[in-house]
């Protein structure tokens, strides 16, 4: 089994010094990976990125993140994203890598993502600049996911970040701001490439456990949903190879 | 201020502030009390939310019934697939 580790929304301040290093001291007891899901800052300042990068510097498993909107906050997301870098951490934004875990590739794209709303109830690119410029937001970033899929090569394939795909984990969440939460235009892809586990953060009142409507699994790992530091979810990627041979007999 | 004004301004405050920089609070108010409830990553940040709704809106009283996530909570496990 793979065993990947999941948190977001950590919110990490001046005042947060020490808060994960309990959950990172034996964090290679329980995962392989830990992916971080976005808002690892409060108001997305250097001095907050750097009081978390000092713990990731310690973690004793490889650590993938994207960001979220928190990191964006006052315009210093690439000094963020320098930050943890720095001290290890891989930070994707359309981008995807893969580590080997015991034999096994294991494939993670990452994209913060954006808002639009969801199938039936969905923004437009229409209209308003504005509005037309909020909405090439998240097309944008559902063909940077897309992309860093097709790059992908991986045994099993997760999908990293921070807006939601789809609306069943933003279930506890005020309807009304759905469409500040996540677009269907992320699920796309997920489903087009049959990825295996599909990551996100961003709802702190929404609910764990959603699939796409391709039938990927989708984990809402806001650390406020989970009430933990972290989830650990495990794959068996014989499982993913069998999905995907099937898909290939399907398709032939 | 209509009450539905005022949850508004409350909320931007808290989200605005420094001091706390939350957005997703819950916010309840009448004429006499608001109660807050919801999450935050540190004790400081809980202290933080009666502090700045003390001194943006002296004339309330402000409950202050926010959690704090605990740093210490035992990792859960899930088999996806």
């Amino acid at each position: 089994m793979i065993r990947i580790a999941a948190a977001g929304d950590l919110h990490y301040g001046v005042d947060s010094a020490g808060r994960m290093r309990p959950a990172l001291a034996d964090l290679d007891d329980h995962a392989d990976i830990l992916c971080l899901a976005g808002d690892l800052t409060t108001r997305g300042r250097p001095e907050e990125a750097e009081v978390l990068a000092r713990e990731l510097a310690d973690a004793p498993v490889p650590v993938v993140a994207v960001l979220g909107n928190h990191d964006y906050h006052t315009d210093q997301q690439q000094e963020v994203t320098e930050i943890l870098e720095r001290a290890g951490a891989r930070v994707l934004e359309g981008t995807s890598l893969v580590h080997e875990v015991n034999g096994v590739r294991v494939g993670i794209a990452g994209v913060k993502g954006f808002g639009g709303g969801f199938a039936g109830a969905s923004g437009s690119e229409f209209g308003e600049p504005e509005m037309k410029l909020f909405m090439r937001v998240t097309i944008d970033a559902a063909n940077r996911l897309d992309a860093a899929l097709t790059e992908m090569d991986a045994d099993l394939k997760i999908a990293l970040m921070h807006f939601s795909p789809i609306p069943e984990t933003l279930e506890g969440e005020p309807l009304e701001i759905y469409p500040f939460l996540g677009s269907y235009l992320l699920a796309e892809p997920l489903d087009k490439h049959r990825v295996d586990l599909a990551l996100h953060g961003h709802a702190h009142r929404g609910d764990e456990h959603g699939e796409t409507p391709g039938g990927v699994p989708v984990r809402n790992v806001a650390q406020h949903v989970l009430e933990a530091p972290y989830k650990v979810y495990s794959l068996d990627p014989e499982n993913a190879e069998r999905r995907d041979r099937s898909d290939a007999t399907i398709g032939s | 201020m209509i009450e539905e004004y005022t949850v508004e301004a409350i909320r931007r405050a808290l989200a605005r502030d420094p001091r706390v920089g939350e957005l997703e609070l819950d916010v309840e108010v009448d004429e006499e009390a608001i109660r807050v409830t919801g999450t935050l990553p540190t004790e400081q940040r809980r202290d933080a939310v009666t502090e700045v709704l003390e001194e943006r809106f002296p004339n309330h009283r402000v409950e202050n019934a926010t959690a704090v996530l605990s740093p210490e909570a035992p990792p859960d496990e899930e088999v996806v697939g």
